[in-house]
């Protein structure tokens, strides 16, 4: 006769069983994903870093008075907002040097900046993509800046330029960093896609592990969780960061407090 | 002798505006004059200062500061912009930079002074608008007043030759309006040559060698001393003033 008492034990058992394997499976399995996650990491790291750089100039020439930078920026805003990810990842990937070597007769050098490694156009897809969501972003960061600030940056004797770094930029990345911080998280998650070119990320080794282990809910729940460190991390280092430089009468406070109106 | 400031038919009219903000004005400023200017809201007072420091473009005209010009392409306007200081009647300080760094900032980028030296110039000049110990506050934490006295050593930071107010004290609660008037008579005193846009009438009639009235972009009528208040000839003038003395 069964008891309570065995299927109990039972139960325990193999909850015992499950996790001696998941733990094995795991062992086996870690030093894989561990590999992903890193190349995950840089590859986001670096599209944030290229993706800042991207924006702050195209934010500036949507801005500039002169037509042609307005055009070039407003032409490429468009068309990265305006384009699946999927598209301009594969278009990096294979139509990028296609279009260097039948249209522009170049030589294409495996490594090179005409046909980069799979890792490298991972970051320029990205990149290119995320620079188009952050020109926006910080374009209307700096609308948000008084008209005043720039007279007064003049009227002190800084150039135009000057006065962007050291007036304009400063108050305008203060005020959009929430924003912004959701387009970091989405480029990491969006870095998922790469595996179509195929870059060996975090979620190619999932893909992986799960067609030789058949372990579905365990490696993906496992992926995620790392993803998910990885985006709980950035938002809690910005939401750090936002505090410590935050300047009273700049911004918006995430602690309460009335918004500056002019 | 050339005139430290001497404005010529200037003209300026903006896109999308039929009338001209100004229309033929010519001002003479000599060193160490303070000329006021009053006159209704949208009478081109803003636009007249805004031309002399180049941060509007006037069509026509010209604007000789030490006998150059400074509408030629070839002046270099961040030089101008070295020797006129400028004080705006929404303060516009810089909000993220501490009190301090405000003064700076113009002497190191601009002037290439080292920041310890910087330091030193811009603590004298706080210490003179008595606000030496708001020195790392920022813009936000002071008062409407202390706003202003920063705006206005930050102008004089710079060591302009010309002194340009728009407004000064407009923003301000009447309580506060005499702290700002009162290091504007003591720059006056100082022979600073200042150009000043303020309805503060009593400003006028104790600091001014020459008062000016402007009305739709024209200079209406000019007088010596504070002749324009006691006196004044223009019947617009004379509706002015009273509409602002009631
Ligand atoms: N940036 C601008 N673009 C278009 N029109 C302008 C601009 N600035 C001023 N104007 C116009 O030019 C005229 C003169 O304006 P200005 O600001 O010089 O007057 P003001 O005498 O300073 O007025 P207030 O006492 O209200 O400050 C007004 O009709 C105004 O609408
Ligand atoms: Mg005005």
């Amino acid at each position: 006769m069964v008891t309570p008492y065995d299927i109990i034990a039972a139960f325990f058992h193999n909850v015992y069983l499950s996790l001696v394997s998941i733990y094995v499976f795991f062992i086996q399995y870690a030093p894989l994903l561990w590999q992903g996650f890193l190349i995950t990491l840089q590859i986001s790291a670096f599209s944030i870093m290229f993706g800042v750089v991207l924006g702050v100039f195209a934010a500036l020439m949507k801005i500039s008075s002169n037509v042609i930078l307005r055009s070039l920026a407003t032409g490429y805003i468009e068309i990265f907002r305006g384009t699946p990810l999927v598209v301009q990842i594969l278009f990096i990937a294979f139509g990028y040097p296609l279009l260097l070597q039948n249209v522009f007769n170049v030589n294409l050098v495996a490594g090179s900046w005409n046909n980069p490694t799979g890792f490298w156009k991972a970051i320029m897809a990205l990149s290119l993509n995320t620079g188009a969501y952050q020109a926006e972003i910080i374009r209307a960061g700096i609308s948000s800046i008084p008209k005043g600030q720039m007279e007064a940056a003049r009227s002190v004797g800084l150039t135009y330029g000057e006065a962007m770094r050291h007036i304009i930029l400063p108050q305008a990345f203060r005020i959009i960093t929430p924003p912004l911080t959701n387009e970091f998280i989405n480029i990491v998650l969006n870095s998922s896609l790469v595996i179509l070119i195929p870059v060996q990320d975090l979620t190619f080794w999932g893909n992986q592990i799960v067609s030789a282990t058949f372990r579905v809910m365990e490696t993906w729940t496992i992926v995620g969780g790392l993803y998910f460190s990885m985006t709980l991390l950035l938002s809690r280092l910005f939401q750090y960061l936002e505090e410590k430089y935050r300047i009273p009468g700049v911004g918006f406070s995430t602690k309460g407090g009335t918004p500056r109106l002019a | 002798m050339t005139s430290l400031l001497e404005i010529k038919n200037l003209v300026k009219t903006y896109s999308k505006q039929p009338e001209p903000a100004l229309d033929d004005v010519s001002i003479k400023v000599e060193k160490g004059e303070v000329v006021v200017i009053i006159g209704a809201s949208g009478s081109g007072k803003s636009t007249l200062l805004r031309c002399i420091n180049r941060l509007v473009e006037p069509n026509e005209g010209e604007i000789l500061l030490e006998g150059e010009n400074i509408l030629d392409p070839t002046y270099n306007v961040n030089v101008l912009r070295q020797n006129v200081g400028m004080v705006f009647q929404s303060f516009n300080l810089f909000s993220h930079l501490t009190v301090i760094k405000n003064l700076t900032l113009g002497l190191t980028k601009v002037k290439g002074i080292p920041i310890d030296e910087a330091t030193n110039v811009a603590m004298d000049i706080l210490e003179r608008v008595d606000l030496a110990d708001k020195a790392d506050n920022y813009p936000a934490e002071l008062s409407g007043g202390q706003q202003q006295r920063v705006g206005i050593a930050r102008a004089l930071a710079m060591s302009p030759k010309l002194m340009l107010f728009d407004e000064p004290t407009s923003a301000l609660d009447p309580e506060l309006v005499g702290e700002i008037i009162s290091i504007m008579l003591s720059l006056a005193k100082e022979h600073m040559t200042m150009l000043v846009v303020t309805h503060e009438i009593g400003f006028a009639r104790e600091a001014a060698d020459r008062i000016i009235y402007m009305d739709k972009g024209k200079i209406i009528e000019e007088q010596p001393g504070n002749k324009l208040l006691t006196d004044p000839q223009h019947p617009r003038t004379k509706q002015f003033l009273q509409r602002i003395r009631k």
